[in-house]
């Protein structure tokens, strides 16, 4: 599974992209947790939004190794 | 930056890009002979930001997936309007003065060319995952 960080989670973390195996589908939420770097974004988690595979998704949706998961802080475009 | 290519006509193939912008460019994507209401908008860097002048904005973007939904919101605000419509947002730096998002809709009367041009503005604004992530102060 992919997960790119963007914008401020990027800075938080200190990294852009990790890159985990998961041997069988999981809850994002419990992929996340496992992940000791991801804890500056998780903690300001009721910020965030995810996507998965280039779509809006929450940290409650299963997903798969092939997946392509983004954590977005909110988005200031236009 | 990634580029993101979009199958669609020429005129709308790059949604996402880091090139500078051109108002003109939208509008002549969204002319037809049966479209007398053209609304086109651009959003510009301003020059100063809580009193400070600034030199420019730097922007990023999940450019795949803002690619993805700003091509959604052209296709429901012409589903929705019965507008042609057009969109581009720049990324990387943005010099003051200069656009940020461009958007272009026609329609036959103003009225649904001003909704649609709304809608995506407000809409990119909420839903797009582009983000400020830089200021270049002078």
């Amino acid at each position: 599974m992919k997960l790119l960080l963007f914008a401020q989670c990027a800075q938080w973390c200190g990294r852009r992209e990790l890159e985990l195996t998961l041997e069988r589908p999981q809850r994002l939420s419990s992929v996340l947790a496992s992940r000791p770097e991801l804890a500056p974004a998780l903690q300001r988690r009721a910020a965030l939004r995810v996507a998965v595979n280039e779509r809006f998704a929450s940290f409650e949706d299963e997903v798969h190794d092939h997946d392509e998961v983004a954590l977005l802080p909110p988005v200031s475009g236009g | 930056m990634m580029k993101s290519r979009c199958c669609l006509p020429s005129a709308a193939a790059e949604l996402i890009t880091e090139a500078p912008l051109s108002l003109d460019d939208v509008v002549r994507a969204v002319g037809g002979p049966e479209h007398g209401a053209v609304v086109a908008f651009a959003g510009c860097v301003r020059a100063a930001e809580e009193g400070r002048p600034l030199e420019a904005l730097e922007y990023e973007a999940y450019a795949s997936m803002a690619a993805r939904q700003l091509e959604a919101l052209l296709a429901e605000a012409r589903r929705t309007w019965a507008v042609r419509a057009a969109a581009r947002h720049r990324i990387g730096v943005v010099p003051a003065g200069e656009a940020a998002v461009v958007i272009a809709c026609s329609a036959p009367h103003r009225r649904e060319a001003f909704e649609a041009a709304q809608f995506l503005l407000e809409r990119l604004k909420r839903d797009v995952p582009i983000w400020k992530v830089g200021f270049r102060w002078l």
